[in-house]
């Protein structure tokens, strides 16, 4: 990690708060920035499961596309044995020592990559819409709802989406070199909803 | 555009994936035995059915793991997916 006062975001170059926000549209975006986020791999099948969640204060979830919420850390599982964990700002950095000691000795990886993933959120009426002109998950409710998260090409990235509520609001979790592509797509996508796709 | 239905994610479309060309492949066990006509064949040579091919395709958009596919080559029917390791189906016609 760089030194605090040198830390940049993966968006910090556009300028978002300087930008003109999109208030016409139902669909709002903003930034979650310096996120923790480790990545989890190991076997669902060993205690390394009860492991983490003695750590963590949940479980990982076997299913995949499965979300788990505890104290503000968030499980998203988006593989057969892997995971992402997402904590607050600087909590990864007394996460990984812990759950690296609760699973020592397992055929497991725990990498920190908090730098590696930009976070976009979504939120607003339109939210729903914005993101189906770009994915081709099916994202009704009845198939796709809050506490669900998928990894699709998104535009043309790939991203984890992970639906929060009903509202619906969306955390789009994508690499950091493709996060300045695909927040002028979303503002691009975003600046022509007029209600459409509404459920 | 097919519609493949990961073992793992469900059904997802085409573009999520990459194909990995014929599947169940075997490498020879005592390849310093084999004459170079027969590691040639093991190395290169491919079916190119008309009717049923196994591949193997990458869900590389989604949850990034290699599986098998039972594909039409004449109607790009996808009759079955399976994980790595699972012998082929036996597909009728």
């Amino acid at each position: 990690m760089p030194e605090a006062y040198r830390r940049q975001g993966p968006l910090d170059h556009l300028h978002i708060a300087a930008r003109p926000p999109a208030t016409a549209v139902g669909a709002r975006l903003s930034e979650k920035r310096f996120l923790g986020k480790i990545n989890l791999r190991l076997e669902p099948e060993t205690d390394a499961l009860e492991a983490v969640r003695g750590v963590v204060g949940a479980a990982p979830p076997t299913a995949i596309g499965g979300v788990a919420l505890a104290e503000g850390r968030t499980i998203l599982c988006y593989g057969p044995n892997e995971w992402l964990l997402v904590v607050p700002p600087g909590a990864e950095r007394a996460l990984v020592p812990a759950l690296e000691a609760a699973l020592g000795g397992r055929h497991v990886a725990v990498t920190e990559v908090s730098e590696t993933l930009a976070v976009v959120n979504l939120s607003g009426p339109d939210a729903r819409g914005v993101l189906a002109k770009g994915c081709t998950l099916d994202l009704h409710p009845r198939v796709f709802g809050p506490g669900r998260c998928a990894r699709s090409g998104l535009a043309k990235a790939v991203a984890l989406i992970h639906q929060l509520d009903d509202e619906p609001s969306y955390d789009l979790y994508v690499d950091r070199t493709f996060a300045e592509y695909l927040w002028l797509w979303l503002e691009d996508a975003a600046s022509t909803m007029i209600g459409i796709g509404r459920i | 555009m097919l519609l493949i239905a990961c073992p793992h994610c469900g059904p997802r479309e085409q573009t999520e994936f990459v194909c990995g060309g014929e599947s169940h492949i075997e490498r020879p066990p005592t390849p310093e035995a084999l004459t170079d006509h027969d590691w040639g064949q093991y190395l290169f040579m491919r079916k190119n059915p008309k009717g049923w091919h196994y591949e193997r395709w990458l869900h590389a958009q989604g949850c990034r793991r290699w599986f098998n596919v039972a594909r039409h080559t004449v109607s790009h029917e996808v009759r079955a997916t399976y994980p790595m390791g699972q012998p082929p189906p036996v597909i009728e016609g």
